[in-house]
């Protein structure tokens, strides 16, 4: 896929026999009682911690829930992801983090997007004195980010998204990643509602999802290698989203 | 299914048979809800009287007053409420005002209403009222700025007057019922927001910024109007002295 290029690199791309295989071999050391040290460096090579049940099971637990048989079988492409974690727990708190400059390449702190300390600071107080004009049930959602994003919940994520990132953000980054934040917050508003979607409301997420997405990748990743930090995969499995909403019907 | 495959660990207990212990949980768990579901929807009292637990009271609360529409869901005003007390001053003359344009054939001199500090609108979500003083209750009213369906007469080409339907904003003070004409009516005591695009005279409108509806504050004239008139509570951000209206999100649109 052409988001994940990087300027002069030649390695291979992962696959699903390579990442068990990595997670094996990590499973290996640790069973040979080798150092921390040693673990920790293969893990960061690898980019696996080890075994997973879903993604990577291991013959022990390949023995004990047989019943998980067909799921392996299916293959992960094959499984819905969860949007709750997707959106709400990694793609929006990494957005926060980067506006406010919790997110840094090479401790660059000059990047166009990231807002002022002064600024962030302001963001949480406005968001925290927000509190009377909402219902009891969303107050819970209007802390201070700057203090609590730590802590922050998939509901206030939500909430973050949907309703206010838009009023806090709006003038306060530059409008072409404003721009881009709206673009996720427009595709949020119509699958995260009790009621379903239709088919022009999916093509509409579809067009929404994938401007972010190149443009993520565009503005924000870049496409270098001192950038790669950025060049997270939750971003580009957002596409997988419209996929999914046609075959299983909003999460 | 996320929540559900969060709650399955607690079901497995055993490690010796993990799986046959967690389909017999499972399938004990669905039994509960299938009986105590059945119970409570189809024979309530028996299932009452056999555990002790009231059914949850559903609907509006008990001391509301419902407000018959005649197109789309009823309006309601909940509890608490003061005693009957008799409009004077502005609150009169703004009573008789709106009833004139409601067009009543009878406009009292007096008049005597109920005073009521949230209401269920049509959208299904609770308004609440403006602190106004110390009978208030801080917790319960909090989300009182609201979205009204308005009209405004403008000039045609021709030179003639026609009317467009309009979006406004305002806070509710409190809320009215009174029985007048012989039939009883309920009003919201509305004070119009006051924005930058505001002229003279003209309150209730939002300016937008950054594509996104504002208003500088309260302030504008306050006057009754009809509780089928609220829209919708709208939640604001107040930045830089400005109030911002937040994107109405359906999840939570109903709920307190």
């Amino acid at each position: 896929m052409f988001f994940f290029k990087v300027l002069n690199c030649t390695a291979p791309l992962r696959t699903e026999a390579s990442i068990a295989a990595g997670g094996a071999e990590i499973e290996n050391a640790r069973a040979e009682g080798k150092s921390v040290a040693y673990q920790t460096r293969m893990q960061q090579k690898s980019g696996v911690k080890g075994y997973s049940l879903f993604f990577a099971p291991s013959p022990a637990a390949r023995e004990a829930y047989p019943h998980l048989k067909d799921l392996w079988d299916m293959g992960l492409t094959a499984v819905p992801y969860d949007t709750m974690h997707l959106v709400l727990l990694n793609v929006v708190p990494h957005l926060w983090r980067l506006f406010a400059g919790l997110k840094l390449v090479n401790k660059k702190k000059d990047e166009d997007y990231i807002m002022p300390k002064v600024t962030v600071a302001r963001i949480g107080m406005e968001l925290r004195g927000a509190r009377r004009t909402v219902p009891m049930a969303q107050a819970m959602s209007l802390r201070n980010i700057e203090v609590h994003h730590k802590s922050f919940k998939a509901i206030d994520w939500m909430h973050f998204i949907l309703c206010s990132g838009e009023v806090l953000l709006a003038g306060r980054i530059p409008s072409d990643y404003f721009d881009i934040f709206m673009a996720l917050s427009r595709a949020c508003r119509l699958p995260f509602r009790p009621r379903g979607v239709l088919k022009t409301e999916i093509e509409a997420i579809d067009k929404d999802l994938k401007y972010f997405v190149s443009s993520y990748y565009t503005k924000i990743y870049r496409g270098t290698t001192e950038r790669l930090p950025l060049c997270l995969s939750t971003i580009a499995t957002l596409l997988d989203i419209v996929p999914l909403l046609w075959a299983c019907g909003p999460a | 299914m996320e929540r559900k495959i969060g709650t399955l660990g607690k079901l497995i207990r055993t490690a010796s048979n993990p799986h046959a212990s967690l389909t017999a949980n499972v399938t004990r768990h669905c039994k509960a809800d299938l009986v105590s579901s059945f119970g409570e929807l189809y024979v309530p009292k028996e299932w009452a009287a056999t555990t002790g637990k009231q059914p949850e009271a559903t609907g509006i609360p008990v001391g509301s007053w419902v407000i018959p529409e005649d197109v789309g869901p009823d309006c309601a005003l909940l509890p608490p409420k003061k005693p009957s007390l008799h409009l004077r001053g502005m609150e009169l003359e703004s009573m008789r005002a709106t009833l004139m344009l409601e067009s009543a054939t009878e406009v009292p001199l007096a008049t005597e209403a109920k005073k009521y500090y949230r209401a269920k609108l049509a959208s299904g979500s609770v308004a609440g009222s403006t602190v106004v003083g110390s009978d208030s209750d801080k917790h319960r009213r909090r989300n009182y700025s609201v979205r009204i369906n308005s009209t405004e007469e403008f000039f045609l080409p021709d030179r003639t007057v026609g009317k467009r339907l309009v979006s406004t904003f305002g806070a509710v003070l409190y809320y009215a019922a009174v029985f007048i004409d012989g039939r009883p009516m309920s009003f919201a005591y509305v004070q119009r927001v006051k924005s930058a695009k505001d002229r003279s005279g003209r309150y209730g409108y939002s300016a937008m910024n950054y594509g996104i509806e504002t208003f500088l504050g309260l302030g504008g004239s306050t006057y009754y109007l009809p509780v089928a008139a609220l829209s919708e509570v709208v939640e604001t951000i107040e930045r830089e002295g400005v109030h911002y209206v937040l994107h109405t999100r359906e999840p939570f649109s109903v709920s307190e």
